[in-house]
């Protein structure tokens, strides 16, 4: 049993940073990310003899994002945003590098910007933008086909600098 | 290639998920068209600044989940005696038995020898030959910077009739290592490159699968190059890879 743990602490645990960095862009605050983070590694460690070697980050993280929609749930979402037809029609002027830069500069700023994304466009952003996962990474997490991933990504990044660059725009 | 399927394609090129031949494509319509070139640079700079956007953990995330995981294996200690549980043990010390009996049969460098062999067959299926595409030694090298804690030497050898096509990052045994790609006549040699404090002469390994195999290790870099083109020419792109230009 001391075995089993110490490997688990081995195998899952450096990926706690990327765990809890996907817990708290999914459920939006702190306690209930830590919380959340606590609650999926348990459940993981219940798993972990049905884990089979593989990619243990995706694992880890694939059973956080399952935790954080049980959660968000059972919260009864009231997430303020912005949806995916709003995004669609803000202009659509590609921005000047540097003027998205500046708009871009400040880390609060692209928070509050990634924060008003719908859920499916804000986990494709963390994952990639943030923990560097590859498309089939990302689409093992999320159980979707490459395909979708490379378009979520690309319609939340314009959406992103759509929103940066739109600035306090509603 | 026009501006449509460039942008469709953007976001791959920019993620090093194309596959060079559109990589390539991409290159060309983004070195003549301002409006894509533009589009490109949003994305490097949007990346920039998303990378910094992650949430770092709290101080006492790990000590928080640890004494969880320590009473659950506390608790279940009796389960340790299930029939099913020792069976089952017994035949993992069975099969770990055999697997080390066959382990044993492959010396170092056959594994290695294979892992190579598969990745290099690997990187020409996929869509994964290269994260950084381009022809410019300049470009190529500061890239490695930070993503690896060595310099591989990057050389164009383009006159010598291998030009550079890009490099990527991968995992042998292990330990990240330099792949640099290079054509020969529409074919690719991969270059696998770590640090290696030996110094060997230029060397044929067994051919794997019809692929050939050269290594060397000179100045604190051990070199492996794999390809489908034919051994003396292998063995010539060492040379010129080796010589002092």
């Amino acid at each position: 049993m001391q075995n089993e743990t110490a490997l688990f602490e081995q195998t899952i645990l450096p990926h706690l940073d990327a765990a809890y960095n996907l817990a708290r862009w999914l459920v939006g605050n702190e306690p209930d990310a830590r919380d959340l983070v606590q609650d999926a590694c348990l459940r993981a460690f219940k798993s972990f003899p049905r884990y089979r070697g593989g990619d243990a980050r995706s694992w880890l993280l694939t059973i956080v994002r399952n935790a954080a929609y049980t959660a968000l749930r059972k919260r009864g979402a009231s997430e303020q945003f912005v949806d995916s037809d709003k995004l669609e029609s803000l202009p659509d002027d590609a921005p000047n590098p540097d003027e998205l830069r500046e708009r871009a500069a400040k880390v609060e700023t692209v928070r509050a910007a990634i924060a008003r994304l719908p859920g499916e466009f804000k986990e494709v952003i963390v994952l990639r933008e943030m923990e560097g996962f590859s498309y089939k990474e990302i689409a093992d997490v999320v159980g979707v086909p490459i395909g979708t991933v490379m378009s979520r990504l690309a319609r939340g990044r314009r959406g992103l600098q759509k929103l940066l660059v739109e600035g306090s725009a509603p | 290639m026009n501006c449509d399927e460039a942008l469709r394609l953007l976001d791959a090129y920019h993620d090093g998920e194309l596959d060079l031949a559109h990589a390539l494509e991409i290159e060309q319509h983004v070195n003549a068209c301002e409006k894509c070139a533009r589009a490109l640079q949003n994305l490097r700079v949007l990346s920039e600044s998303l990378a910094t956007a992650a949430y770092p953990s709290p101080d006492n995330l790990r000590e928080t989940v640890l004494p969880k995981l320590q009473t659950r294996s506390i608790e279940r200690p009796r389960r340790a005696f299930d029939p099913m549980t020792a069976l089952a043990l017994a035949a993992a010390v069975l099969f770990g038995f055999f697997l080390a009996q066959i382990l044993a049969r492959h010396s170092v460098e056959t594994n290695l020898l294979a892992t190579l062999t598969d990745n290099h067959i690997r990187s020409l299926t996929g869509t994964h030959l290269t994260d950084v595409v381009s022809s410019d030694q300049h470009t190529v090298r500061p890239w490695f910077e930070g993503k690896i804690d060595f310099a591989p030497p990057v050389e164009d050898l383009s006159a010598q009739g291998f030009p550079l096509v890009g490099g990527r990052l991968e995992l042998i045994s292990g330990r990240s290592v330099a792949a640099l790609v290079y054509e020969r006549r529409k074919h690719f040699i991969n270059l696998f490159i770590w640090p290696n404090d030996k110094s060997e002469a230029i060397a044929a390994k067994t051919p794997q699968r019809g692929y050939n195999v050269v290594h060397w290790a000179r100045n604190g870099m051990g070199y492996w190059a794999v390809s489908e083109i034919a051994a003396d020419e292998l063995q010539k792109f060492a040379d010129v890879f080796n010589s002092d230009r």
